[in-house]
Parts: C-alpha cells; structure tokens; sequence
C-alpha cells in the first residue's frame, strides 16, 4: 500500500518545480503578450475567474477527499477485519495457518490509513492556501490597475511614457497569467488526489488484496536471518 | 477482552514451545512477542538493541524485573548507546544478572537483505524475534520475524552476539 501513499506525487503536492515553472512561464510569456488591461475588463475577468476556482475547489473537493471518501475507505479496511472477507482472502491465498500472518499484514494497513489521512489534510491545506494566492493575485490584479501611471515623475524619453507604465502593464500581465496557469495546475492535482484515492478503493477489495498478502507472508516466512560480523557477511 | 488469533497463537506458541514462525510489523505485538520470550525464558537473554530505545523498553520494564527477581537469572545486553535512565537502572538494580557491553554504531551487525542495523532478543529456550528493518518505524511499522523453538536460528543469534562481544573485548 506504500506505493499508493507515497508522499510526493508531482503537481499533487505542489513541489517547488510545479510553483517555479508557473512563474517562470508566467514571467516569459509577458515580454510576448500583452492582455487587455481596461480596469473594467479586468475586474470583471477577476470575478469569473475567482467564482470558477472557488465552484472547483469547493465542489470538487469533498467529492474527491472529503469526509465521505475517508469514511468509504475506513469502512472497507474494517471490512478487512471481517469472518467473511477474511476467509475470502485466506481462502483465495491458500497457505496453511494463514490467519495470524493476515492480522499482522492488516497492522501495515492500518499505519498506512494514517499516512494517507495525512497526505491528504496537506492536499487540502495546499488548496486552501492557492486559494488564497489566488484571490491575492486578483487583488493584486486589480490594485495596479487603478494606479495612474501618467502620474510619474520618471518617464521614457524616446515614447514620453512613464517607467511605471510598462511595470505596470507587466505585473498585470504576470499576475494575470499567474491565475490562469494555477486553475489547470489545481485540475491536475485534483485529477492526480482522485487517481490515488481510486488506487486505494481498488487495492482494498479482496481480489486485489489478496496477492499482497501473499506476498507478505511469503517473504515473512522465507526470510533468512543473515548477519555481518565487522562488516562482513558470510558467504 | 477477548484475544485476536495473533495474539492466541502466539501465546500458544509460547506456552508449547512451538517450532512456528511469526510476521511481526506493528509495535504493539513487536511488545507482546518480547514479553512472551522474556518470560518463556530458563535462565537467560541475550539482547542486542542500536538505541535501547527508552520508551518501549519503559513499557516491559515489569517483565523484566519479574525476571531477574530470580538471582540465577541473567540478561546480556550489547547496545551501541547506554545513555539511558532505564539502562542505568538495571546495572545499578542488577549488578550481577544484568550485563550490558557497549559497542561503536559500526560493530553492530547488518541484515543482509535490508541493509539495515538490526535488533534481536533471543533465550535459552531458543526462542526469538529478530528485527531486521526500521525504516518505517516513524510509521509505526516494523520488518521482524520470531519464534518460539528454533534451535537454528537462536544458535546463529546467539553465536553472533558473543562474537560481537569478542570483537568489541
């Protein structure tokens, strides 16, 4: 089960590769592009995008990790513990005075249902805190749009425009780009949060289970113990 | 209470002397298999551990007291840090049954297969629990096989922990 709860998963957990690469790409595409930058168009852009980041996180979110999932996935490890399922997979199994090797194999379980509660309060606290970037961004957005740049002191000489102008028009630009990159990178995460928890739900059924088991019992039972003695092992 | 089949067998395993071997991976039965071959023991324990980590070893201090209430009683212990109240204790409680050897980190043997340092209990009564990964410990997960009558494997243990003592003499 450590495979399906490995800790990082790439865009999942937001790493700094996936956060530098959209500001990287953000900050590139901005000597290319340039957006509209009219305060209304802007403000409005804003809302839409705000409600549509807010209707993903929001909605998706407990469908995918919320509440109702851990419980689902809760109920199937208890489901482990039963006469009926454990009989299913000792049957399927089939090795001799399997039952305690079984309970011990459910221990390893149990510990891994805590890493993956863990792994996804962490998911959940990451999308709360885009959320929050998000809505700075937007803040930000529209902030430097109400800046009057004409009102510098410090102009271009050759297109008598003020210095302040083009940062201006970059950072919106930045910021703008910034928010539409981070909608996609939630999706992914999303996507990625709702592959994991389908691996769980599928590793948990007695078919699927059954072959680790065996695996776990086998390697328990064929380990040799094998020491070195300064370093040394014997051959 | 009633017992899970685990730790029947193990108890079954314990009182009979049974040739049985057991997967060990939760901390909890690493606990109650170690109280098992404390108190299935004759006469004496050999017992190597890297930290003698004080928590659980806190936790069986009973079993291990009731043990060497018997003054013919021995636990040999080789750790790689005795900085420890409760080893201090014992050596204090038990100057003449409780040895204990200290050894450098690298004097302590590897499982093969882990690559790991590894910890063992074992009794004359050849029964033991050999801890050979703990990589997952902070999980609460360990890697460890025992049992209660295997006179191959206690005697491999055992001739392993006096040459651990010969090199570090």
């Amino acid at each position: 089960m450590q495979h399906i709860t490995k800790r990082s998963v790439l865009i999942k957990d937001y790493p700094f590769v996936s956060v530098t690469g959209i500001i990287v790409l953000s900050a590139f595409l901005c000597f290319y592009i340039t957006l509209k930058t009219d305060t209304e168009i802007l403000v409005a852009t804003q809302q839409a995008l705000f409600v549509i980041l807010s209707a993903i996180l929001f909605v998706f979110h407990e469908s995918i990790i919320g509440f109702q999932s851990i419980s689902k996935i809760r109920n199937k490890i208890n489901k482990l513990t039963s006469s009926e399922v454990k009989n299913q997979i000792i049957g399927i199994i089939g090795m001799p005075d399997a039952e305690k090797d079984y309970e011990e194999f459910l221990t390893t379980i149990d510990k891994e249902m805590v890493r993956f509660k863990e792994d996804i309060r962490k998911f959940r606290r990451n999308s709360y805190i885009l959320y929050v970037i998000f809505s700075l961004l937007g803040l930000l957005i529209i902030l430097c749009s109400l800046i009057d740049s004409h009102s510098s002191i410090i102009s271009n000489v050759n297109t008598q425009q003020p210095i302040l102008f083009y940062i201006k028009i970059y950072l919106i630009n930045f910021f703008l780009f910034a928010q539409l990159f981070l909608i996609p990178t939630w999706i992914i995460s999303a996507f990625q949060a709702e592959r994991q928890k389908s691996a769980m739900f599928q590793y948990l059924n007695a078919e699927q289970i059954a072959p680790n088991v065996k695996i776990y019992i086998t390697s328990k039972r064929s380990k040799e113990i094998n020491l070195s003695i300064d370093g040394q092992f014997a051959d | 209470m009633s017992l899970s089949v685990y730790e029947r067998d193990v108890k079954e395993a314990s009182r009979k002397n049974l040739d049985k071997r057991f997967p060990n991976s939760s901390i909890a039965h690493a606990k109650l298999l170690i109280q098992e071959i404390i108190n299935n023991a004759n006469e004496e324990i050999w017992l190597l551990s890297s930290n003698f980590n004080l928590s659980f070893y806190t936790s069986i201090k009973e079993n291990i007291e009731k043990f060497l209430a018997n003054p013919k009683h021995k636990l040999n212990v080789i750790v790689a840090s005795n900085e420890n109240s409760l080893l201090k204790e014992l050596v204090k409680n038990y100057p003449n049954q409780f040895t204990i050897k200290q050894v450098r980190k690298d004097q302590l043997p590897k499982d093969k297969d882990s690559q790991e340092y590894v910890n063992y209990i074992v009794n004359d009564t050849n029964a033991y629990r050999y801890e050979y990964s703990e990589k997952d410990i902070e999980q609460g997960i360990v890697e460890a096989i025992a049992n209660f009558n295997s006179p191959n494997e206690a005697s491999y243990l055992k001739e392993n922990f006096q040459s651990i003592l010969n090199m570090a003499a």
